[in-house]
Formats: structure tokens, sequence, C-alpha cells
């Protein structure tokens, strides 16, 4: 019991050290720690539960694996496995066909029904749906920034680019958002800035 | 806050599934982990990873074979590496970019630097085939010459007239025999034919160059024409301003010529042997007139 309180009140570092030496433990510990994390992240991504399932598995996986060549800087191991997820997504992204912003298609997903009559329940669809008509980079900028409250800097690094690109990308992302609200008939036009 | 943003705010993701965190560590457990921090290459234990090895270094060979076959198709064949010089060779393409030379810029080059002159072509002798490939002007010529001195007596066993060589030989003939009236140290026949045909073959050189570019003649080239014109001539010629003299030396040397080939249309007979080594001496100067005596 003493332990199993130990290995949870450890700090990232200690407990990636210990996955390195195979604890399974310790990688429960990372899991029950940054999972939540990492299924926002990839639900904000995908717009979809079991994926975002998915992708929480391949992450953990990937740290289990890696667990050997991880060092602590930058965002920390948070930060690494949002990386991690941040790719996955945009992997799986790419891996699904072309979907061009012209026309919004009407989503299944675990949201509430587009034609419900609930207010809330209906922004939300659009929502959902205004970012899955987003390019994939400008969808995870939007999710790290907005969403998971990274900084700019770290943000940029997660995606590889600098942080002047990131800002471009925030920009076009939000008036790519702006306008299929606007052609969902949720937001007026003119109101988005 | 902005419409758009009240709009994101309200993006909530659905609650996580339950025992996700617990699934998802177990489900990590199975995959073997990577052992240690060591380079990418270095790594034994991943699966492939001798390929990688194995890659590089056939990446790195075939760069360097490249760049071998690159400098010798560049360098025109004067760098020969061995091994690459058989592939090259192999290959018709690569063959005939290393094969073809610029004689004439590299001769310039190599003038303008103070070495000596490049090698000329070297004649094909097919009826000879053990014999050494010479080196010196002279020894190129002497093999052209004995060459076209088996042309010839197949012309004649043919019964086929060979007038220039008649010629020459008549002249070669004549040369000896006054050295040896004079009781001068007299070469042999063949030496002295050979004397005549590389005398014939240059002047006929120079009457060539002349006809075609008087423009090009020199103060130097014009005053050695000047002493071997006759003293009226030489006053005549004198009298003429440089660029008419140029022009007087272009149309004598076009009258020379258009005499001699008609000469040689009448006779109708074999090329003139003194024609055939205009391929293989490359004399240094227009004086090489002095040089084959």
């Amino acid at each position: 019991m003493h332990g199993q309180d130990a290995t949870a009140n450890a700090d990232d570092g200690t407990l990636m050290r210990r996955v390195a030496a195979g604890d399974a433990q310790a990688l429960a510990a990372i899991a029950d720690r940054h999972t939540p994390m990492l299924f926002t992240v990839a639900w904000r991504m995908l717009g979809d539960a079991a994926e975002a399932e998915d992708v929480v598995q391949e992450a953990m996986t990937k740290a289990w694996v890696k667990a050997a060549s991880w060092t602590p800087v930058g965002g920390g191991l948070g930060g690494w496995l949002r990386r991690i997820a941040t790719n996955l997504c945009i992997d799986r992204q790419r891996k699904r066909a072309f979907v061009s912003d012209a026309e919004i298609p009407e989503r299944a997903d675990d949201s509430p029904a587009a034609d419900a009559l609930i207010d809330e329940a209906r922004r939300q669809a659009a929502v959902a749906a205004a970012m899955q008509a987003l390019p994939d980079r400008q969808r995870a900028a939007i999710v790290l920034t907005y969403y998971e409250g990274v900084s700019n800097a770290e943000a940029a690094a997660v995606l590889g680019i600098g942080v002047k690109a990131l800002e471009s990308l925030l920009v076009r992302a939000r008036q790519g958002l702006s306008r299929s609200l606007v052609q969902m008939g949720m937001l007026q036009e003119g109101s988005a800035a | 806050m902005s419409q758009l943003d009240q709009m994101l705010g309200g993006y909530t993701p659905p609650p996580v599934p339950d025992g996700l965190a617990a699934r998802v560590a177990a489900g990590a457990v199975q995959a073997p982990q990577d052992r240690g921090t060591m380079l990418p290459w270095r790594r034994g234990g991943i699966r492939g990873g001798w390929r990688r090895g194995a890659l590089i270094g056939s990446a790195a060979l075939s760069l360097a074979f490249t760049s071998a076959v690159a400098a010798e198709v560049a360098s025109g064949g004067r760098i020969e590496i061995p091994g690459v010089h058989q592939v090259v060779e192999a290959v018709p393409i690569l063959k005939a970019s290393v094969h073809k030379q610029k004689p004439v810029q590299i001769a310039s080059i190599e003038r303008r630097h103070g070495s000596p002159p490049p090698p000329a072509t070297e004649p094909p002798a097919p009826s000879e085939p053990d014999q050494p490939v010479a080196g010196t002007p002279r020894e190129r010529f002497m093999a052209k010459f004995t060459e076209v001195k088996k042309q010839v007596a197949e012309r004649r066993a043919a019964g086929l007239p060979t007038p220039n060589a008649d010629r020459i030989e008549r002249k070669a003939k004549r040369m000896v025999e006054r050295r040896q009236a004079a009781g001068l140290p007299a070469p042999s026949l063949d030496e002295a034919e050979m004397r005549v045909a590389v005398r014939e073959w240059v002047a006929n050189r120079i009457l060539r160059r002349v006809a075609n570019n008087p423009e090009g003649l020199t103060d130097a080239q014009i005053q050695r024409f000047v002493r071997i014109l006759p003293p009226k001539k030489r006053d005549q010629f004198l009298a003429l301003g440089p660029e008419q003299q140029r022009q007087s030396m272009g149309q004598l040397a076009q009258r020379v010529l258009a005499r001699r080939m008609q000469a040689q249309a009448a006779d109708g007979g074999a090329p003139p042997p003194d024609a055939q080594p205009t391929e293989i001496v490359q004399p240094q100067s227009e004086g090489s007139l002095d040089q084959p005596r």
C-alpha cells in the first residue's frame, strides 16, 4: 500500500526511470496521471472517442518502448506525451480521405445529435464539425494553445515549426472556424473577432 | 471575449472512459522496450538495424564510384582510375565523353605555359601491327611515310599510276646524286624521299593557310617570303602596303594551289603522298619549312 502511494506521488522523472527499467507499475501511474489530458487532446483533434482511445493507447505504448531515450526537457513528460499524441492524431487525419471545407459534412459522433433541439448541443456539434474541417496543423494549433493552454513556443515545438509560423497558423485556424460557423448559421458574419 | 471564443469554449470533450488508464497501461507493457540511448546505427537489438549500416556503406561506395567516374569523364580521359576506367570504357556514352578531345584548345593552353605540344593523333598501322608506336613527330611521320610507301607499292603492283610518288622519287634521286657529285655526305634514297615529302607537305599546308586567311599572316612570315623573291619581284612587293602585301601573298598561294590541283587532276593518279601526313605532323609554327631537312 505504501509502495503504491509512493509510486503515485513520485515525479514524472522518477517514474520514467522506473519505466525504462521495465516497471509496469510506474507506467500505470503515468497513465493515471496523463491519460485524461491525452484523451482530451486526441478527442479534440479527431472528434471521435474510439479513435481518441486508440491514440492514447499508442502514445502510452510509445512511452513504454522509448522510455530509455526520454530526457526531462522542454514541457516535461506531459509535453512529450502531448507531442506524441498530436503527431499520432495528425498521422491519422492524413490517412483519412481529404475533406474539403467547402461543404461541412454532418458527423456522427458521441456529441449530442446535430438535429437536437437543444441549442447547446447544436452549437457543440457545429463547433466539432468546424474543427474537423480545419487542416490538421491548424486544428492542432488551436487544440494545443486554446484548449490545452500550452504556450506558443511549446506548441510550435510540438508541431516542429517556428513561433511566427504557429501564430500564422492560429490566425488562419480562427478565420477557418469563423467561416465554417458563419456558413452553418451559427455565427454572424463579422462577429468572430 | 468574442463570439467565436464563446463557441469554442463550449466544445467540451466527453468524460474519459472508465478504466482507460489501466487498459492502456496494461496494453503498453506488452510491447518490447528499447534498450539504452545508443546512436541508431549502434543499436544491435533493433529490428532491421543491420540494414542501416549496409545502406550507409553502399551509399558511400556509390558516391565514391560516381565521383571517380565523373572525374575521369570530366578530365577527358587524362585521369585514369583503375577499375573505374574499365567501367567507363565499357559504357559507350561515358567512353565517348572521355575520348572527346579538344586538341587545339589543349595545345594552345600548354604552349602558353611553355610545355611541349601534345602528341598528335596516332596514325593507324594496320599493315604493321608489331611496329612500336612512335613518339616524336619525326618518328610518327616515318611510320606514316612507310605506310604510304607500301600503298604506293601496292598501286604500282596493280598497274595503277602513282605520279606524285614518281615525282618525289625523282626529286629525291636528283638530290642524292647532286650531293654525291659534290662530294658531300648524302642521305639514303628513302631518307631523301621523306625529306622531300615533308617539305612539300609543309609548303602545301602554308599555301593553304595563306590562301584561306591572308590577313592572318604575320610580319615575320612576310619578311621570310620577301627573302625568297627574285630581286625585281622583291622591289615590286616591297612597294606595296601591308594589306596589299598580304592580299598579294594570298592570291599567289591560291594560284599555286590551283595549278597543283589542275596538275593532279590531269595526272589522275594516286593521291599525292605529301597530302597524307596532314593529319599526323603538327608543326609548331609557320617556320616549319626549315625543320625536317
